[in-house]
């Protein structure tokens, strides 16, 4: 179940990557990769480094242009809805954001405002509405004159997502963004995220945590799509083993009915030739 | 901020209680002086590197910005009509101390223009083109705006509007021509133009006296302005050329046509000069300045303690000034002269 | 093990401690400007009165009001023109410039991403440099070219120099700075070039006078013409404001919010460059303006550039008039280059500022 759509889609498609294809010095980053999270769900972003997931959310949000295939949001282009229509619909929080201007984690929120600004207007009153919601959901309205580099990882993180918020976006893309947070805060940050009334793409490493709060889970390995569809279909022993190259042990019906994945030590799994598969345990 | 804007707010007031008391304080009077009305024989206008130059009166409130140029109006015995001067790199000439003693300087380097407006010049002379435009004083135009008629010695300007060629280097020698022209104009420009004429015959005269009988044209030259390291020495055609040309002598720099390039010790010694004439120096501003200084340094360093003029200690002290087109350079002549004669170098 | 419920979405009231409402912010904004403007004009009006003739404060202001229509003046011409032709522009030019090299000085640190950068870091300077000494030393030009055109030609070829670089280079930010650093090193060895070989020792302290940033000698063309280019400058900048905001997490996030990362960047560094060259060709290359005050600003109004740009600018030209007051008194009767008096300000000024800000990592 890839996934793979012809055709640009209608109005109301959201966000869809088609059959896009990149290169970079000479290496394949991405292979004819297609991408349609349905509007509203959470969808998980697998697959190991270099599998090209950050190449990917890249491309979708159109700060990396393909060299092959089409993005489109509602039937258009990227480039017919023009940078800012983008950025009004589109937010994305990278892994690791560094600055070194002092800013307060107001300013940065703020940030999220500017595509809806026009160069000489003023802000108005509802920019500071979309702040103020933004810093309330995050958890973060104390906080608002801190400044960002009194900030843990953690909350940095949470910072972004505001920031992400105050744009009032319907799609959020999202690049492993519990890399250096703590467990709490981790599920802190995915119970968020899935809650949002946005269609949000999430890269993670984590599974369980993937299994936990994604509604669709696409798998990447080498540039292509392996695999796509609910977390009990997609998260197998065999996908681990052929994606990951280790051994796991995956209860299917876990806590809530989602899968859990324990890891087993050991050696690593080498990788099999897809003429093997179907030889179990 | 509130407290930010609070000190912005307080600042200005401090400033503006500033500008009250400078302004209850009172200054000096800022009175200047009514002007003379044509005398005879004025006005006076000449050419003067590629301008021209009109005094409607003698001048009496001069200001002269270069030596060599307060050297020319002192000995025209116009003292008293100098208002200021500028830029002393060497100890006033012989027989002007007194002279100069009565003319306020206003700085021993250059001054800042508007030190030397202050003074209300009616007249402003300069000898170095570089005097009178950026990072100088003040440009020509800028004191023309003001109605202040300047001057400058032509023989910093004679490359540029004759030869077109302006590289810091001259296709022709130096000859004491265009100094004897300065002090005929500035005679000129102050109404005293016999004084001119006898300065300029009595310069000429001390020149015939000099070089009486010399017959140097095998003797070899070397000038040697400052620094050690990397000396600067005299080209072929600069007023170190003067003194060559009027001993009929030759610099063994006669190839080069930078007026001071920075030569290496190794090519002096190939060329191995007759005579070395040496720059005495007061200012400090660059190693080896002093004679004395300069003298050590030949004898001790390698590259030149075994130079003919060294070891026989052939050495000829000359001021700053002289090795500058100004009328000392007629004192280079002379000791040049003198030098050649007791070496043996004079035929 | 904490449960997965979901994040509460209580909006909570209570108010964020710098939120203003939308009138009291402009308000304030307000009061700052005229505060900014008001000290800025007084700062001209005193150093007006500031110089090592001795005029007497009345005595300036009407010589001032005079050429402006208002009365007659009572002082004889040369000191008028002290005051009109040599005080005047100078102080005026000296704001021109603060305010021109700080914001370009804000631009670059913003656009490059670098809080060392300033207005000199694309080669400008240098390439002025070698554009004067072109000039005064070789005569190219023929006496037809005065030294601020040689500058300004020279400054805009080793602008283009830089971009051609940083173009074939892929023309990402770290490589234009360091287009930018191999061009300042080629220009500055040309001009050491040049002097040392060609410039007799006069010369070689008229232009390292102009080097060293000098306002001595500049009159009311240059004025006039680092005013315009400045206005426009400052339009741009403005306009690009929330533009520069968003530059803060780097050129991708930028993008992310809708900029035009390419454009952007051509644009802010061609009209900076523009007006660095204007300001470097008529009073030679000033430092640390352009590297401190945008630092100082950022401390005053924080990093938001709506409000920095400005700040920055009055901060500028308030700053540069009194450090040029400084550098024409403080050696009299000799005048100082007041590049060297913004340095030697410079450094005990920038470490201050770095203390204050010290609680940022």
């Amino acid at each position: 179940m890839n996934g793979e759509e012809h055709g640009r889609g209608t109005p109301g498609d959201g966000l869809r990557a088609t059959r896009i294809s990149r290169e970079a010095g000479g290496r394949i980053v991405l292979d004819g990769v297609s991408i349609a999270p349905p509007p509203g769900t959470t969808v998980g972003l697998l697959g190991p480094n270099g599998s090209g997931k950050t190449t990917l959310l890249r491309v979708m949000a159109g700060v990396l242009a393909p060299g092959a295939g089409v993005v489109t949001l509602d039937g258009r282009t990227l480039a017919e809805t023009g940078r800012r229509g983008v950025a009004r619909r589109v937010a994305v929080v990278d892994q690791h954001a560094v600055t070194q201007v002092d800013l307060s984690v107001l300013d940065v929120v703020r940030l999220g405002r500017i595509p809806h600004r026009r160069a000489w207007s003023a802000s108005g009153p509802d920019d500071e509405d979309a702040v103020r919601e933004a810093l309330a959901r995050t958890g973060l309205a104390d906080r608002a004159a801190q400044s960002w580099h009194t900030l843990s990882g953690g909350e940095r993180q949470r910072v972004q997502i505001a920031r992400a918020l105050a744009q009032q976006p319907r799609e959020l893309l999202l690049d492993e963004p519990t890399n250096h947070l703590d467990i709490q805060h981790q599920l802190e940050l995915l119970s968020l995220v899935a809650a949002l009334p946005v269609t949000a793409v999430v890269a993670l490493h984590d599974l369980n945590l993937a299994a936990m709060f994604c509604d669709r889970v696409t798998v990447m390995k080498e540039g292509r799509v392996v695999a796509g569809g609910t977390p009990s279909e997609v998260i197998t022993e065999e996908l681990i083993a052929d994606v990951y190259r280790v051994r796991a042990v995956v209860t299917p019906e876990g806590p809530e009915g989602r899968p859990s994945v324990r890891y087993l030590p050991g050696a690593a799994v080498r990788g099999r030739p897809k003429c093997d598969e179907g030889a179990g345990p | 901020m509130p407290p930010i804007a609070s000190t912005v707010r307080r600042t200005a007031l401090l400033l503006a209680g500033l500008v009250l008391l400078t302004a209850c304080g009172g200054g000096s009077d800022s009175d200047g002086e009514a002007r003379e009305g044509a005398a005879p024989g004025f006005p006076v206008t000449l050419k003067n590197c590629g301008r021209t130059v009109t005094v409607d009166a003698a001048p009496r409130q001069a200001v002269s910005l270069n030596q060599g140029s307060t050297e020319i109006l002192l000995s025209l015995g116009l003292a008293d009509r100098l208002a200021g001067t500028a830029t002393w790199t060497d100890p006033v000439m012989k027989g002007l101390e007194k002279e100069e003693a009565s003319v306020p300087r206003l700085a021993e380097s250059l001054p800042s223009s508007e030190k030397v407006l202050a003074e209300e010049p009616d007249f402003v002379s300069a000898s170095f083109e570089s005097t009178l435009g950026k990072g100088g004083v003040a440009s020509r135009d800028q004191f023309e705006e003001l109605g202040v008629p300047t001057y400058l010695a032509p023989s910093d300007c004679m490359g540029k509007d004759n030869t077109g060629s302006s590289d810091g280097s001259r296709t022709e020698p130096l000859t004491m021509d265009p100094v004897y022209d300065e002090v005929r104009d500035l005679a000129a420009l102050f109404g005293v133009p016999e004084r001119g004429e006898k300065l300029v015959s009595s310069l000429q005269g001390r020149i015939d006296k000099a070089t009486e009988g010399i017959e140097a044209s095998d003797a070899t030259l070397l000038y040697w302005f400052a620094n050690a390291e990397a000396p600067y020495l005299a080209g072929c055609c600069g007023a170190p050329g003067i003194i060559t040309g009027e001993l009929g002598a030759k610099n063994v720099f006669d190839d080069t046509h930078e007026e001071w390039p920075q030569i290496n010790w190794e090519t002096v010694a190939d060329r191995n000069p007759d005579v070395l004439v040496i720059g005495d120096l007061t200012r400090k501003s660059q190693t080896a300045e002093s004679a004395a200084k300069k003298i050590e340094f030949l004898e001790s360093n390698p590259a030149t303690k075994n130079l003919d003029a060294v070891r026989n200690k052939r050495y000829v002290l000359l001021s700053g000034q002289a090795m500058n087109p100004t009328i000392r350079t007629v004192e280079g002549v002379e000791r040049v002269a003198a030098g050649l004669r007791s070496f043996g170098l004079a035929g | 093990m904490t449960s997965t419920e979901h994040a509460p979405v209580v909006r909570t009231e209570k108010p964020y401690a710098v939120r203003r409402s939308g009138g009291a912010r402009i308000l304030r904004d307000g009061l700052l400007w005229s505060a900014g403007a008001v000290l800025l004009l007084l700062s001209v009006a005193v150093a007006v009165t500031i110089g090592p003739a001795r005029i007497s404060v009345p005595d300036v202001w009407s010589a001032v009001g005079s050429h402006m229509g208002l009365g007659e003046g009572r002082l004889s011409p040369i000191r008028d023109g002290i005051i009109w032709n040599l005080r005047m522009p100078r102080t005026l030019l000296a704001a021109v410039c603060g305010a021109g090299l700080a914001v370009c000085g804000t631009v670059m640190q913003s656009l490059l991403r670098n809080p060392l950068a300033d207005p000199f870091v694309l080669g400008v300077s240098s390439g002025a440099s070698t554009g004067a000494v072109v000039v005064v030393v070789l005569g190219v030009g023929g006496g037809a070219v005065s030294i601020s055109g040689g500058a300004f030609v020279g400054a805009l070829c080793s602008f283009a120099l830089v971009l051609l670089l940083s173009h074939t280079l892929g023309g990402s930010t770290d490589r234009v700075v360091l287009s930018g650093v191999a061009a300042m090193q080629l220009f500055s060895a040309l001009t050491s070039f040049v002097v040392m070989t060609a410039a007799d020792a006069e010369q070689t302290r008229g232009v390292l006078f102009w080097l060293l940033g000098s306002l001595s000698g500049v009159g009311w063309s240059d004025v006039w013409m680092c005013s315009a280019v400045l206005a426009v400058t400052l339009l741009v900048c403005l306009g690009h404001a929330r533009t520069l905001d968003a530059f803060a997490f780097g050129q991708d996030a930028a993008a992310a919010l809708g900029v035009h990362v390419a454009r952007t960047r051509i644009v802010l560094l061609c009209t900076t460059a523009l007006l660095t060259a204007a300001l470097v060709s008529s009073a030679g290359a000033i430092g640390f303006v352009g590297l401190v005050l945008p630092h100082a600003a950022r401390a005053l109004t924080g990093a938001g550039h709506r409000r920095l740009l400005p700040v920055t600018a009055l901060a500028g030209a308030v700053f540069l008039v009194w450090v040029d007051t400084l550098a024409r008194t403080v050696l009299d009767p000799q005048e100082v280059p007041v590049g060297v008096v913004t340095s030697l300000i410079g450094v005990p000024a920038f470490v201050l500022v770095l203390y204050r800000t010290r609680r940022s990592a």
